[in-house]
């Protein structure tokens, strides 16, 4: 595992010299090159993929006999 | 069919070079010998099974393979089996190609030299002691040494181009949004480009033909009508504006300045026209580019939670992805104020403006990919930020969501050194001419 706060600093140092580098400019910001012609899906009924939904099953860390997934709640949060 | 040999013949040599010298490059991290030599099989049974049948692919394990592990070369992932077939997969599919296995790559796509996979780095085939680049590593060196025809990697600052360059083989990163991005693994969404890798220009083009076009699943696609790059690929570029940027020379080490100039030369002697552009806000692009994909990270590692798949990120990471996520979280918390992904986002602005001014001018850009020569494996580069510096010509081509190429351009001290090509929005077919028409003339001894 990483050595979180040796990176913390670490990031804090990176962080100030990458902002230093930037002086200051009156534009609007750019967030999707494209984002004028975006695409969507056509609506339609909802599809049931079972070997969709199996495979993705087996990935979860933990399962019921329901087949639901186990959710704990994150020790970031405890 | 790609030569005289059965689809189940190429594979299976292809299969043996893999067995003999993956575990020294550690180029694939799964090899899939049964699905590959079965549909290998199925190909042999169609008369025409597409216009890519019979070609064997690695793909970058963050690309989601139906039944392979997608890792992003994680501890995060490293059980994360996909469900799905990525669209890049489904059109390579429908078109007849093979799929061998997945290609090692850095953690998260972060990295630039192919060093930071939870498997292990992946040595550069054309100079074993040295870094192959990243983060597609795995996608270039299996190309280079032979494991495969092709591989498709994702390029979000320049990860398909620093590693072919450095790896001595040819690849291109199409247009923002020419390519569906579906099934691709962010890094940062409004970067990311999935494109391919190859021994030549025709390869490339042939599966840019395949894998480019809109698609509904991914919002940020394009329209493009019919493209056909391979049947229009022509090396004879007289009339081509090339334009050269003063401001990528300076960045650059002499000696890989001087070969790449030698070839900006054959361009001339081959009929185009050189020009001199100006890009005078280049070096604000690094950190215009870094702030970026902080931010976008940050946000895209969020759903690595361990709960529904995978572990925790925060947990198992390395630590250049930790220190992206820390930097992405610091971001995140503090833009009230709008002073650092707002900043960027308008930084971008200005960069994309240069470059489409300068396009405008000339039909193509030339100049180095990469500023220096690849590391030698295990050397320490302690310091994040000449890291980063690798990336300092490649970025560019992503803020502005233009094409970008790269074709051997000779080597440098025995190390490999590539010619990187820009092109306007959706102006790949250029950029492929402009690398035929290097690759031709050099072939024939020029």
């Amino acid at each position: 595992m990483a050595q979180s706060d040796d990176v913390k600093l670490e990031a804090e140092k990176v962080l100030a010299e990458l902002s230093a580098a930037l002086g200051e400019v009156d534009l609007e910001e750019t967030y999707y090159v494209v984002s004028e012609i975006n695409v969507t899906e056509p609506d339609g009924a909802p599809r049931t993929d079972n070997d969709f939904i199996k495979s993705l099953r087996k990935n979860a860390p933990h399962m019921d006999d329901a087949g639901s997934f186990i959710m704990e709640i994150g020790k970031w949060v405890k | 069919m790609q030569g005289s040999d059965s689809a189940v013949e190429r594979v299976s040599k292809y299969l043996e070079v893999v067995k003999k010298d993956n575990p020294n490059i550690n180029a694939v991290i799964d090899i899939d010998e049964t699905g590959v030599l079965d549909a290998a099989a199925e190909v042999d049974k169609q008369a025409d099974a597409g216009s890519l049948s019979g070609m064997v692919f690695t793909i970058k394990s963050n690309i989601n393979v139906h039944g392979l592990r997608a890792t992003c070369a994680s501890e995060t992932l490293k059980n994360y089996t996909a469900g799905y077939d990525a669209a890049v997969i489904r059109r390579l599919r429908d078109a007849g190609a093979l799929i061998l296995g997945t290609a090692n790559m850095d953690e998260f796509a972060s990295g630039s030299s192919g060093e930071t996979s939870c498997f292990g780095p992946t040595k550069n085939p054309a100079v074993l002691d040295r870094i192959p680049g990243g983060s597609s590593s795995g996608s270039a060196a299996s190309v280079a040494a032979g494991f495969c025809d092709a591989s498709l990697g994702s390029d979000t600052g320049g990860s398909i181009r620093n590693p072919a360059s450095h790896c001595g083989v040819s690849a291109i990163k199409p247009t923002y949004g020419h390519v569906s991005r579906y099934g691709l693994i962010d890094l940062a969404m409004s970067l990311d480009q999935i494109g391919p890798i190859a021994r030549d220009t025709k390869t490339l083009a042939n599966i840019l033909d395949v894998i480019a076009g809109q698609d509904s699943k991914d919002a940020t696609s394009i329209k493009k009508g019919d493209v056909n790059y391979s049947k229009n690929l022509n090396a004879d570029i007289s009339g081509l504006t090339v334009g050269v940027a003063q401001e990528f020379q300076e960045l650059t080490d002499p000696k890989i300045l001087d070969m790449i100039n030698s070839k900006i030369e054959l361009l001339e002697e081959l009929g185009a026209e050189i020009k001199s552009v100006k890009l005078p806000h280049m070096a604000e692009a690094l950190p215009t580019y870094y702030l970026t994909v902080f931010v976008e990270f940050f946000s895209a590692t969020r759903k690595f939670d361990g709960r529904r798949y995978g572990k925790r990120i925060e947990e198992v990471c390395g630590r250049e992805v930790l220190r992206r996520i820390e930097i992405g979280r610091y971001i995140s918390q503090k833009e009230f104020s709008g002073r650092y992904y707002k900043k960027a986002l308008q930084f971008r602005s200005l960069i994309k403006k240069e470059l489409l001014n300068a396009l405008n001018d000339v039909d193509v850009i030339a100049g180095p990919t990469v500023p220096k020569l690849p590391h030698r494996l295990g050397e320490n580069i302690d310091d994040p930020l000449t890291m980063y510096a690798y990336d300092v010509l490649t970025v560019p081509a992503n803020l502005a969501g233009i094409p970008a190429g790269v074709t051997p351009a000779g080597k440098v001290g025995g190390v490999p050194v590539g010619l990187q090509i820009q092109g306007k929005p959706l102006g790949e077919q250029a950029i492929l001419n402009a690398m035929h028409a290097i690759e031709t003339a050099q072939e024939a001894g020029r």
